[in-house]
């Protein structure tokens, strides 16, 4: 098994080629920093296959495949690697969800999502243009950029 | 949280073909009503918005198939001004009653009252989302006056941003494959998602001025409101030239005037007495398509 290059832990999950910019969102609206673990963060590293990159390692835990859906909507190229020993032991790629909920705030400010404080709830919609988040209640259509754009969580 | 009852919250729940059912079974209504088809149901009707039509021919159409209606026409002497929320007040209103009629000024509203409800919730407006049973209402007035939905000539006029009717009827009409002519005041452009659905489903549609310099083209002219309640701007909407009588020398003979009402300056009183004047009919119509769908979901 291959070993990554650009750093090494002995246990623990690297989300690899993250568009660049997008790392630091990606952390808030996964939420990764509020679980305890060691995070490292590499911003606009060289890349052989993008050109630069972000990166983000998580050490002492793998990070299962539900908890991280959301790159399948907001960094759809970015791969997950369980690292044991130093070594990747398992890689894989986010999976497109049906809905996404919890995560992500409606931008409508008319949507009863706000006033109710319930969980908000976004339908997910691939369309050859753009990945689509449909909100469940107001119906509202956003594109993964807009969501990431605003600070929405 | 999310129950598995059926519900009525946007013109897209429906298919085509159950509209059709809902047409055709709104036309049964309108003749030979069944009397006693809903006795011992009751409708809850919860509007946190005022309402003519829409409330009072949901509560004609209950009474009319021999059922009862409860409920409260502003939520100001309700508990909601105590600070109960919607979904509390949904919860509770779902217990006593066998079906639940919801207009409420918050987009999404009543799909979260469907979501929590055990009973079947028919949304009559959702802010400036939805208003499914209006459309039913709409096409089932095109139809009759038309003689079909297809291939229609229609123009939407008014305030495209804010006018939940125009939104959902855009949508129905898009089964049809209709020519649409949109023509909106100032900066009252249609919703992102609206043009998206159109554009998905390859209707043809056009942006325009005025809505004069289309008449000729019409067989439908949909008019509304500006829904000035929903503003979420400040600074003046230049008005539109308000329809008059001189405007439809040029027009077809089979042309079909409508709005949801109320009207304001965009629909003078002028045109009522011209034969293109639709629109009492159908808020009549209104009716019919209610007890179709009490009908269908009780």
């Amino acid at each position: 098994m291959s070993t990554l290059s650009v750093t090494a832990i002995q246990m623990g999950t690297v989300i690899d080629h993250i568009r660049p910019h997008a790392a630091l969102k990606l952390l808030q609206l996964l939420k990764l920093d509020q679980q305890g673990a060691q995070i490292t963060v590499g911003l606009n590293l060289k890349s052989a296959s993008m050109g630069r990159k972000d990166l983000i390692k998580i050490e002492g835990t793998h990070l299962q495949e539900k908890a991280l859906e959301p790159l399948a909507i907001f960094a759809p190229k970015a791969s997950i690697n369980w690292i044991e020993n130093f070594t990747i032991t398992q890689k894989f790629f986010a999976k497109l969800p049906k809905t996404l909920s919890k995560i992500l705030t409606c931008p409508s400010s008319n949507c009863i999502s706000h006033q109710e404080g319930i969980d908000s709830c976004f339908h997910i919609q691939a369309t050859p243009m753009a990945t689509l988040l449909i909100c469940h209640f107001c119906e509202r259509i956003y594109t993964q950029q807009r969501m990431l754009a605003d600070d929405l969580t | 949280m999310l129950t598995t009852i059926r519900s009525l919250v946007s013109i897209q729940d429906l298919s085509s073909k159950e509209i059709e059912e809902i047409l055709h079974s709104a036309e049964q209504m309108q003749v030979d009503p069944p009397k006693d088809l809903l006795k011992g149901k009751i409708l809850a009707s919860c509007f946190f918005e005022p309402s003519t039509r829409t409330r009072l021919s949901f509560e004609s159409a209950m009474y009319r198939l021999g059922g009862n209606c409860l409920g409260f026409a502003e939520s100001k002497n309700t508990a909601t001004a105590k600070g109960e929320s919607l979904e509390d007040t949904i919860r509770v209103m779902a217990n006593m009653a066998d079906l639940i009629v919801i207009r409420h000024p918050k987009e999404g509203s009543a799909r979260l009252a469907a979501d929590v409800a055990h009973v079947p919730v028919i949304n009559a407006g959702d802010g400036a989302n939805q208003h499914p049973t209006q459309t039913l209402t709409d096409l089932y007035s095109i139809r009759k006056k038309q003689g079909t939905l297809e291939n229609l000539h229609i123009a939407l006029t008014g305030d495209l941003t804010f006018a939940r009717t125009i939104h959902s009827l855009a949508q129905a009409l898009s089964t049809y494959q209709p020519r649409l002519y949109f023509c909106s005041e100032g900066n009252l452009t249609l919703p992102e998602e609206i043009l998206h659905y159109l554009k998905q489903r390859g209707i043809k549609f056009s942006f325009h001025e005025t809505m004069q310099e289309i008449l000729p083209k019409l067989d439908v002219l949909y008019l509304t409101r500006l829904q000035k309640e929903r503003f979420t701007f400040s600074g003046a909407i230049k008005p539109a030239v308000p329809l008059k009588s001189a405007d439809l020398a040029d027009v077809k003979k089979t042309l079909q005037i409508l709005h949801p009402l109320p009207r304001q300056e965009e629909l003078p009183k002028e045109i009522d007495n011209t034969p293109y004047a639709n629109y009492f009919e159908q808020a009549k119509n209104g009716v019919a398509i209610r007890m179709a769908l009490l009908k269908r979901f009780l």
